[in-house]
């Protein structure tokens, strides 16, 4: 497991103030001379995180939102300060290695590729390990949202009460609420870095992240305990959270959905690096965990 | 090259509607002794205040109403059109009247217009529908008078001429007049039918063209646009199929709002293609089929038909609280291209009808 939950949640503030201090390194990392355009890589290290976990919880039989948890990222982590390129795609696509996508500019080293799938995200993961000799792979969406900080949203809590109607309109009153975003991808910067140093994200493009969907109940100790976990759906983290199918290039919203659906389906890499500090910081995660 | 030809059919229409007019005997008098009554009109999907039993006798009942050409986003990629509009909105804005009363209608064309426009209110007798009275240039203005014969709701349309018909419907121009019976609706076994809210549903197919690269074509200009709009329509497939003039117009925060135990009119019209509406977890509880209401309403319908030039009155009780999809079920057409609208309805769930026996869980 790299994370151990604390299920205090008062803890979570001043470990998440901290969270700037967290990024000490963001410099371009050596990596084969073969890929042209890899973009410039922020280096976060461990730290404390509050996080609502992703999925569908329940309690007593009731409908609740994701308890909060404070969290911790175990080991430092590699994150790509920009997503995958429409230019770093087509090398992969050149490569055999990818599927060949609509709108895709293979000169376009500054716009993110968009109209990905997860399986077209994760083939260009795989591709890019190989080539560079490092475990690049998608974010969990604990990672992309420590990497977020700031800007990271997940899925608001409904609190409503246990009422099911009201619960239901309330989720329907804050999806209503989220803001559309244009559809034309945009360079890299647009939107800016976060305190992490790590550049666009939340924006016009939701990034695919190696998470199911799951659904959980809260147990009385305040464990949680799996019912069900269905990994052809994947979490996407952006301006909101949300789930699509594997296969999905472009989300669409209509009928009984409701607000607006991620405009753009993106993705980058990151990278664990283990390290003998990290592990002692893992061990007194643990510790409290125990408490 | 269209516009100016058009220009001239409008200009010879115009002075065959003035021998016409002077041709007829004095059939006016009764509508000049008759109250007159001038309606503000209001943006769909809400209608302006009107009695649903008439505790008056006949009257005249006057709008006014500009013609506004106008670039418009039609989708949420922000695909713009340049839509010719009645009242500023797709659809125009229903008029409501009762049986026996007159429908007299001022419309404007602005000046600032590029196009000739008129109006065929298919409630209205003779003239094509008026079409052939109210013929008007961009800085011209017209009235139109006509007397409402039958009960029901029908559409209403711009119809120039040739193919500035298809194109004019396809661009935004149409909306629907309702004309109640003078008691109110009824079961058509006597036993009256009130609404407490009533919202205008327009259905509308655009046709935008596309490039090279496959994403929608803006042009400088709506004639500048019509030689490749007018491709797309032969193919009769259309890119955009909305509700209320844009996706997503009825939908989320554009909700229409309603509460446990109100009952809703829905009028839906739909100027040019067939449609199907449906409200998912809901009913027709009483459905005017073709929409006419010297006819019996049919009862508890799950999904209704709306031929494409026409319109269809649909009377719910909402039961339930929660989001109500209520849509074109051509689910491609809804989900895909845009038919789609939302209820927000708000009261207590009702058990009885509906519960979640056992939560979803792990199969055994």
């Amino acid at each position: 497991m790299r994370y151990s939950h604390l299920g205090i949640v008062a803890t979570v503030i001043a470990a998440t103030a901290s969270l700037a201090a967290a990024a000490a390194v963001i410099a371009p990392t050596g990596g084969a001379p073969s890929v042209a355009h890899r973009a410039g890589v922020a280096t976060l290290q461990p730290g404390w995180f509050a996080y609502r976990p992703l999925g569908d919880f329940e309690s007593a039989g009731k409908t609740i939102d994701a308890p909060a948890r404070a969290t911790r990222l175990d080991a430092p982590l590699d994150v790509m300060v920009e997503p995958v390129s429409q230019a770093d795609y087509a090398h992969c696509v050149a490569a055999a290695a990818c599927p060949k996508l609509k709108n895709v500019d293979p000169a376009a080293v500054d716009l993110p590729v968009v109209g990905v799938s997860w399986l077209e995200a994760t083939a260009y993961a795989e591709w890019y390990a190989a080539k560079t000799g490092e475990d690049w792979r998608l974010p969990t969406d604990q990672e992309w949202a420590y990497a977020a900080a700031e800007r990271f949203r997940g899925e608001p809590p409904a609190s409503s009460g246990d009422d099911f109607a009201r619960r239901w309109l309330a989720k329907f009153d804050a999806d209503s609420a989220l803001a559309r975003q244009v559809k034309a991808p945009q360079p890299f910067g647009h939107f800016g870095l976060n305190t992490l140093g790590v550049g666009d994200l939340s924006g016009n493009v939701w990034e695919w992240t190696n998470s199911c969907y799951e659904r959980r109940a809260l147990e009385a100790g305040g464990a949680t305990r799996l019912l069900t976990r269905n990994c052809r759906v994947r979490a996407l983290e952006g301006e909101h959270r949300t789930f699509m199918s594997d296969f999905i290039r472009d989300g669409v919203t209509g009928g009984c959905s409701v607000g607006p659906p991620p405009t753009n389906l993106g993705f980058r890499l990151v990278h664990s690096r283990a390290s003998a500090v990290a592990r002692v910081i893992s061990g007194v995660g643990a510790l409290f965990a125990a408490l | 090259m269209f516009n100016r030809r058009d220009l001239f059919l409008a200009a010879g229409a115009a002075a065959g509607a003035a021998a016409v007019l002077k041709a007829m005997p004095a059939m006016a008098e009764e509508a000049a002794n008759l109250p007159r009554r001038e309606v503000e009109l209001v943006a769909p999907p809400f209608v302006h205040p009107h009695e649903q039993a008439a505790s008056r006798g006949p009257e005249v009942v006057a709008f006014k109403m500009p013609i506004i050409e106008k670039e418009h986003v039609i989708d949420d990629n922000g695909t713009k059109i340049h839509a010719f509009t009645y009242n500023g909105s797709i659809p125009g804005p229903l008029m409501v009247v009762h049986e026996g009363d007159y429908l007299e209608l001022t419309l404007v064309n602005v000046p600032t217009n590029q196009f000739d426009h008129n109006i065929d209110f298919h409630a209205a007798t003779g003239g094509l529908g008026g079409g052939e009275l109210t013929h008007i240039n961009p800085g011209e203005e017209v009235t139109l008078r006509f007397k409402a014969t039958r009960a029901g709701v029908f559409i209403y349309h711009c119809a120039p001429a040739g193919p500035m018909i298809p194109w004019h419907v396809v661009s935004g121009m149409n909306g629907a007049v309702l004309v109640l019976p003078r008691e109110g609706l009824t079961d058509g076994a006597g036993k009256p039918l009130k609404y407490d809210r009533i919202y205008y549903v327009g259905e509308q197919d655009f046709y935008v063209p596309r490039d090279a690269s496959g994403a929608y074509k803006t042009y400088a200009s709506a004639a500048d646009s019509f030689v490749d709009t007018m491709e797309v329509m032969h193919k009769l497939i259309p890119t955009h199929v909305v509700f209320n003039g844009a996706v997503g117009a009825l939908t989320d925060k554009h909700a229409m709002p309603a509460k446990v135990g109100e009952t809703v009119l829905i009028i839906h019209s739909v100027a040019n293609r067939d449609t199907r509406p449906h409200l998912i977890g809901g009913h027709g509880d009483y459905v005017w089929l073709m929409g006419k209401f010297a006819n019996a309403p049919m009862r508890d319908l799950e999904t209704w038909f709306v031929p494409g030039g026409s319109a269809v009155a649909a009377l719910y009780t909402f039961r339930q609280p929660g989001v109500y999809a209520y849509l074109n079920h051509n689910l491609i057409e809804a989900v895909e291209l845009g038919a789609t609208a939302h209820f927000r309805v708000e009261g207590k769930w009702n058990d009885d009808l509906m519960m979640q026996v056992r939560r979803p869980a792990p199969v055994g």
